[in-house]
């Protein structure tokens, strides 16, 4: 394969790959899921492990630690911020009267 | 750098977004397409080189611009009815010779950037060679803040004449019905209390970092001011009034001392804003530091100018005292 020059090339990638999976799955479900309760649900989740998977990926791709240290402490504060604007959309769209999908 | 797979997707994929956010019906919609497409084009940038405008376009042109459009929505009224058929046929005509325009411009933009080829190094050999006695180690920083520092002090004003239109022009109402329902939600307290230091210190350390490596003046001026409008959104926090002396200086800050710095240059060696060889340094960073003050406190007033949060009271005292 071209570009693949190491060990290293191959756990980035496959790493990579399964974050691709999650946000495929993420954006899978905000495009198909009922209300909006069930798509806050996927993404956040999806999103984040999803982020989490590519950070690892790329972590195998430097080899200064303190880029390391910077790439695992982003990931720390999307999980923060994006748990944080999900339960405030949730609650926002609770107020606003927004009942969940009931199976009809 | 040769256009690969990757560049050509991202073009592509930006003109489907240009078409997407001027064909979708609802405003909401094409206020979070311009949103991504704010940063794709960040993608673009970093494509072609230029890290620093990647950093600007993400945080003003993509996030704060996009927060604009949002609070600017929520003050609309509800959108009109779609017109008939004989009356936007008519609002099409009026369309074309914008239509024409752009085709124009954008062929002789073609034209001009076709033959462009790798080995082309643009401007980089010109600034390179005045890089040493600039002061600082990164290029752009240099351009910027010395080589063509004039520049930056004209764009400084124009970013005081957006404030001066936003006091002028502030009779918006106070956003009264979504963050009501946030007065008292503890997690965002805990969330903006917990991330505004964080902020702060990045852009301590993008300031800093602006001599050596992408970053500066308005990177760090950007990242403050999205800590400002957390702090606005925060429940029990503060509020801006127009009248505060503190809050107005703090907009004319970066400008007044561009200029003093600028009349040093020129008691020292009759040309406005030169700077010699030992000084450079120094006065740099000091124009950083006051301009990134500045434009936090610009665009954060642009944010509460379009959302309702700029009050009329007279109170000198209601400023908040954080790092800048």
């Amino acid at each position: 394969m071209k570009g693949v020059k190491s060990v290293a090339d191959i756990i980035t990638t496959i790493f990579l790959s399964a974050g691709l999976i999650f946000f495929i799955g993420g954006v899978l479900g905000l495009i198909r899921f009922p209300d909006i309760y069930t798509r806050l649900h996927a993404l956040t989740k999806a999103d984040n492990i999803g982020l989490g998977f590519i950070i690892a990926g790329l972590l195998f791709q430097t080899y200064n630690p303190a880029a390391a240290v910077k790439m695992a402490f982003i990931w720390l504060l999307i999980v923060f911020s994006s748990a944080t604007i999900c339960y405030l959309i949730g609650h926002a769209a609770r107020t606003m009267g927004i009942k969940p999908w009931r199976k009809p | 750098m040769t256009a690969g797979v990757y560049d050509y997707l991202l073009a592509g994929l930006l003109i489907c977004l240009g078409v997407l956010i001027l064909k979708a019906k609802d405003l909401l919609v094409s206020i979070i397409l311009f949103i991504i497409f704010g940063m794709f084009v960040a993608l673009a940038w970093v494509q072609l080189n230029a890290p620093d405008i990647a950093l600007v376009e993400v945080v003003v042109g993509s996030a704060l611009t996009g927060a604009l459009f949002l609070g600017s929505l929520a003050q609309m009224e509800s959108t009109s009815p779609q017109k008939p058929f004989q009356e936007r046929l008519v609002g099409y005509a009026y369309k074309i010779p914008f239509v024409l325009l752009a085709v124009v411009v954008g062929s002789f933009f073609l034209t001009v950037m076709l033959p462009i080829t790798n080995d082309s190094n643009g401007l980089r050999d010109l600034v390179d060679a005045v890089l040493g006695q600039s002061g600082v180690k990164n290029s752009v920083t240099a351009v910027v803040l010395n080589i063509r520092g004039y520049d930056t002090l004209l764009e400084i004003g124009v970013l005081l004449i957006t404030v001066i239109a936003i006091f002028a022009l502030n009779s918006v109402q106070p956003m009264k019905n979504v963050l009501d329902h946030q007065k008292t939600s503890r997690v965002l307290i805990i969330f903006v209390d917990l991330l505004a230091p964080i902020m702060v210190l990045v852009g301590a350390y993008l300031l800093w970092i602006g001599a050596y490596a992408p970053g500066g003046a308005f990177q760090a001026g950007a990242m403050l001011a999205g800590v400002g409008i957390l702090m606005l959104i925060r429940p029990v926090s503060l509020t801006l009034t127009q009248k505060s002396r503190r809050l107005r200086f703090s907009y004319i800050l970066g400008l007044l001392t561009f200029i003093l710095i600028g009349f040093l240059g020129m008691v020292q060696s009759r040309n406005f804003l030169a700077m010699s060889y030992e000084q450079a340094k120094l006065l740099i960073f000091v124009i950083e530091i006051t301009t990134t003050v500045s434009i936090g406190m610009i665009l954060m007033t642009l944010f509460a100018g379009c959302t309702g949060f700029l009050s009329d009271e007279h109170n000198n005292g209601t400023m908040k005292g954080d790092a800048s």
